[in-house]
């Protein structure tokens, strides 16, 4: 299927891949090399952050919302929704436990205020 | 004549999809040329950002219904790939009523909500509202990846883990000390997660910390392509080689306080692996699990190693005969897709969740 031509390109390709994967193989075992590509993005995320914060500053001196306080927002908007979910779940709870009363038990309960009403025509 | 018009034809082919792979410009026309998540999904319950979905069409069944909790890091159509390799087919053709979580994008507004908040309230959520809709009791619960070890930290409690009657874990780690590569990554000096993701607020970006994935496994990275050339013809190839691109390029976000604990409480402190995680204050230890277990594992595992499943095999349900432990000869994800163990796997799954 492969010309004399292609052979060899797929040997070149095969040398390649074998010495690349072992190059990086070797690489991202390095513990040595792992700490300091760490030490470095961790310099540039403070460096980020301090940038992000100089940012804030500046939006709060021209009286504009940062996205410190949108986030602030949407953390105000995911809590309020957890307490409407958890309301919701606690009034199904309530509900299905009316429901679910002993018949009896809620027939008499329904019975009670026309007793009343009975006996207060009697009293009459 | 055909032949020589075949291989003319397939090196364009073949150019476009490692153009499409390289620029990873895929599209929903992809997804749907591809026929990925063959099986139909209907939204039951939503919160913030993550839905239940309910599978199938038809719900009868004579079993506990299994809630499929997937890994945070992944979509969860790793689950419903495409036809033939779609463990949602496979457990909808065996008679079950299955519902899964799809996580979604989080939001910075979520950006508190830890590993606790997703198991005791949403997961907790989840399963109360499976309880409801289909009026059993109990659920069998599914994992995979993180995703098996947030369903094992949910059988671990004690008041949790009344709602569940089985517990199947896949490729979900619990010791993650000497895990693999991202145990060695996260035990470096200089590996400071607070300063990592110290400029982002509320999520760490996918882009982050993906970056850093195609380097657990380099040797497969450098030769996917070629693989791709030399099995071009073989049927099904292609398409699986594609569909699992699509997946692996599709990647989400992570809140912030549940990457710092990821790094920090379970992989740099090993909390679950040593009883030291608390969910809804209370301190969870796994081999508190008496329910029935399934673990599966894979045996060629680049994210996790054996050894971080091997610790379910210390459990109460292991000492009660009620653990099925199996090392499938599989990848992390060739386990349930793409690789013709596959079926072994989905037969382990289909026995124990029909037990």
């Amino acid at each position: 299927m492969f010309t004399m031509g292609e052979d060899m390109m797929k040997q070149w390709a095969t040398n390649w891949e074998k010495m690349m994967g072992d190059q990086l193989e070797k690489l991202v075992t390095n513990e040595k090399f792992i700490s300091e590509m760490s030490k470095s993005i961790a310099a540039t995320m403070t460096g980020k952050a301090m940038y992000s914060k100089m940012l804030d500053e500046q939006m709060a001196a021209m009286n504009l919302p940062s996205r410190t306080d949108i986030v602030k927002i949407m953390q105000k908007l995911t809590d309020i929704e957890e307490r409407l979910v958890d309301l919701a779940e606690k009034f199904e709870d309530y509900t299905e436990a009316q429901g679910s009363r002993p018949a009896a038990a809620t027939a008499n309960q329904n019975a009670a205020p026309a007793a009343e009403g009975k006996s207060k025509k009697h009293k009459k | 004549m055909a032949k020589d018009k075949e291989l003319n034809e397939m090196p364009e082919e073949y150019r476009e999809m490692v153009s499409r792979s390289v620029l990873k410009c895929y599209t929903e026309a992809d997804r749907r040329r591809l026929g990925m998540e063959p099986t139909r999904k209907t939204a039951v319950f939503r919160q913030a950002s993550w839905t239940l979905n309910r599978c199938g069409e038809d719900f009868k069944s004579d079993y506990d219904p299994v809630v499929i909790v997937p890994s945070l890091i992944n979509r969860n159509y790793i689950m419903d790939l495409l036809p033939g390799h779609s463990l949602l087919e496979q457990l909808k053709a065996s008679g079950l009523d299955v519902f899964i979580i799809d996580w979604g994008e989080p939001d910075a507004g979520m950006g508190q909500c830890g590993f606790d908040h997703y198991i005791s309230v949403w997961l907790k959520r989840a399963i109360r509202q499976v309880k409801k809709i289909t009026g059993r009791d109990k659920v069998q619960l599914a994992g995979q990846c993180i995703g098996g070890m947030m369903a094992a930290l949910y059988a671990s409690h004690s008041e949790l883990r009344k709602d569940i009657s089985s517990l199947f874990l896949l490729t979900a780690p619990i010791d993650l000390a000497d895990s693999g590569l991202l145990s060695n990554w996260t035990g470096t000096e200089g590996f400071d997660v607070e300063k990592l993701t110290a400029a982002y607020q509320g999520i760490v970006p996918a882009k982050f910390f993906h970056a850093s994935f195609p380097l657990l496994d380099p040797r497969s990275q450098l030769s996917k392509y070629r693989r791709l050339l030399e099995n071009f013809e073989i049927p099904g190839f292609k398409e699986i080689w594609e569909a699992l691109d699509i997946w692996g390029s599709d990647n989400v976000d992570f809140t912030k306080k549940a990457f710092t604990e990821l790094i920090q409480t379970f992989y740099q402190d090993n909390a679950f692996f040593k009883g030291e995680f608390s969910i809804k204050g209370t301190k969870v230890d796994y081999k508190d699990i008496d329910v029935p277990v399934l673990s599966l594992v894979a045996r060629d595992d680049h994210v996790f190693n054996e050894k971080a499943a091997r610790a379910i095999q210390d459990c109460k349900a292991a000492k009660l005969g009620k653990l099925d432990y199996h090392v499938v000869p599989a990848g992390h994800v060739s386990l349930i897709a793409a690789h013709p163990v596959r079926i072994t796997t989905y037969a382990l799954i289909k026995e124990f969740l029909t037990r």
